[in-house]
């Protein structure tokens, strides 16, 4: 969304907000996002999750020692480190694939129907192979979603911040995605845990695959605490220049 | 089933990813509450709030 977690601070300022129009807007006193901005973490207790086991896709070699970098960059600004196992994790992942799915089919059925050659083909055939779930999968889904909250956040009573991969592999080329095959490029993603949970979750560059692509570390805070995973992601960024790096691939194709 | 192509390659890719959803439902009938956490079989609204 931005090239920096201040970027990120400053966009949020005027996003967040109650708005009376929006039935689903929670009234919530305001935070200063960008205030939060202190560059200090000192003492702040930081969960690490390294996820390796869920590396459906494999683990790229720069992989392991750039995630651990950041860790130490994050360590030496002050930050208390402790290993934790992230609760329900491919449980969750599949409830969130099943949730989301589910909900487009029923949104977009008709269109279905009727235009099907106008949806993209990967995003019509995820959505159309849903069809044989059944009312019980959704609802045991979305049990599962309301466990897993319950789990993460008694994981927060005991860290202030989640940190784990965002993916092992750096960011996918649109050459190698197959539009019959959508669900490869979910392989290994780590991204649909969050987004089940609706916490605050930030994606921050680490440095480069071995193929020149992105890689990044999700910073994930307690509900309505988005200024702790900006904090930490900008303490982050004071102190390294990933979020300020290009690839070379855009250079190659004069970009 | 609901079938809206006739095209041969979408309905291979519709197939395997029925049995991968399927396979992914299966792992969510596993799951089951702790004390203290909310009861699947207690009849509580599943939605977070």
């Amino acid at each position: 969304m931005a090239r920096s977690a201040a970027d990120c601070a400053l966009l949020l300022s005027v996003m967040a907000g109650y708005d009376a129009g929006d039935p689903y807007s929670v009234r919530r006193e305001s935070i200063d996002y960008v205030a939060a901005l202190t560059g200090d973490i000192s003492g702040l207790r930081i969960g690490v999750d390294r996820l390796d086991w869920a590396a459906a896709g494999g683990i790229d070699p720069h992989q392991p020692g750039l995630f651990d970098g950041s860790l130490e960059a994050l360590r030496a600004a002050g930050a208390d480190l402790v290993e934790v196992d992230l609760p329900l994790f491919t449980e969750a992942n599949n409830a969130n694939l099943i949730v989301m799915l589910c909900e487009a089919l029923a949104y977009h059925r008709g269109n279905l129907m009727q235009r099907w050659d106008d949806y993209g083909q990967p995003t019509r055939l995820m959505i159309a192979a849903v069809d044989q779930l059944s009312g019980a999968d959704y609802v045991q889904a979305q049990r599962v979603r309301q466990i897993t909250r319950e789990r993460v956040s008694r994981l927060f009573q005991d860290v202030d911040v989640l940190v784990c991969p965002t993916w092992h592999l750096g960011a996918l080329k649109l050459a190698d995605f197959v539009p019959t095959n959508p669900l490869a490029a979910y392989a290994g993603m780590l991204t649909p845990y969050w987004d089940l949970l609706g916490v605050p979750a930030l994606a921050v560059p680490i440095g480069l695959s071995s193929v020149d692509t992105p890689l990044s570390m999700t910073i994930a805070s307690p509900w309505w605490r988005d200024d702790l995973a900006l904090r930490t992601g900008d303490a982050l960024q004071r102190r390294t220049s990933f979020h300020l790096d290009r690839t070379p691939l855009l250079s190659a194709r004069g970009g | 089933m609901i079938i809206w192509t006739h095209e041969t390659d979408e309905i291979a890719a519709l197939t395997a990813m029925r049995a991968i959803f399927a396979a992914a439902a299966e792992t969510l009938h596993a799951v089951t509450a702790e004390a203290g956490e909310i009861s699947p079989a207690g009849g509580h609204d599943p939605m977070p709030r």
